[in-house]
């Protein structure tokens, strides 16, 4: 299975739920957002969500950092300025 | 020829509209609903880990939370079969204003004047994104042509 996914049927989503827990790269991902959902609930337990939630969302830039140098997305200087306004929303809710 | 042409261009929009929709607000109550079901587990270092475990897998606010948040990686992923990474993360990041209200009128969190700043930064950034080509990859550019 490569490309978009079109088809939203039952047979077209149990397509695509097939790849994804046979695709190792994407088993690895959701490995990993367990690890972070596990930290994550531990947070929970210490601080309120309008504080967890965003505080842990300081993840954005690394992505971006990771989509251009990895993946070879076009980040135009558009894109890159509203990560930066969402790094800097997210320093503003950390005090 | 130019209905299809422009059904062709109007469906994809619907579609990613739909599924942003869909992992903004899924995430959003996916967590919220996780953050009752933790303010109702008892104290982790009090108790036993298996009784623990017990209560984690028996509550349901944490049972429908991470329904929701497998919602909405499922929504995410398949995001990304048509979408950079790089506009996923910053345009649903607008979710952040929809946590912010749950928490402030569900959860009854007291919010600062910095904080909702913060939020509303973090929201006018979300939509400059979101007036960016949703993909960039020069395999996506051949197609779209």
């Amino acid at each position: 299975m490569r490309g978009e996914i079109v088809d939203f049927r039952l047979g077209g989503l149990a397509r695509v739920l097939h790849y994804i827990v046979t695709h190792r790269l994407v088993m690895l991902g959701i490995g990993c957002n367990a690890l972070s959902f596990g930290s994550f609930l531990a947070v929970l337990s210490l601080a309120p969500l309008s504080f967890a939630v965003p505080a842990t969302a300081l993840n954005f830039i690394l992505k971006t950092l990771l989509a251009k140098w990895y993946l070879r997305e076009d980040v135009s200087w558009h894109r890159w300025a509203g990560v930066a306004l969402v790094a800097a929303g997210i320093l503003m809710i950390s005090f | 020829m130019a209905a299809t042409v422009t059904r062709r261009r109007v469906l994809p929009r619907v579609k990613n509209r739909i599924f942003l929709l869909l992992v903004i607000f899924s995430n959003t109550f996916g967590n919220c609903l996780l953050a009752m079901g933790m303010q109702r587990m008892p104290d982790f270092l009090g108790t036993p880990f298996s009784r623990y475990l017990l209560f984690l897998i028996t509550n349901p606010w944490m049972l429908s939370g991470t329904a929701l948040l497998a919602l909405w990686l499922f929504s995410q992923l398949s995001m990304f079969t048509w979408a950079d990474l790089s506009y996923v993360l910053p345009v649903t990041a607008s979710g952040y204003m929809v946590t912010a209200l749950l928490s402030k009128f569900v959860l009854d969190e007291h919010i600062s004047a910095l904080r909702w700043a913060g939020i509303v930064v973090i929201t006018f950034g979300s939509m400059l994104v979101s007036q960016t080509p949703m993909r960039t990859k020069a395999e996506w550019r051949e197609r779209d042509r």
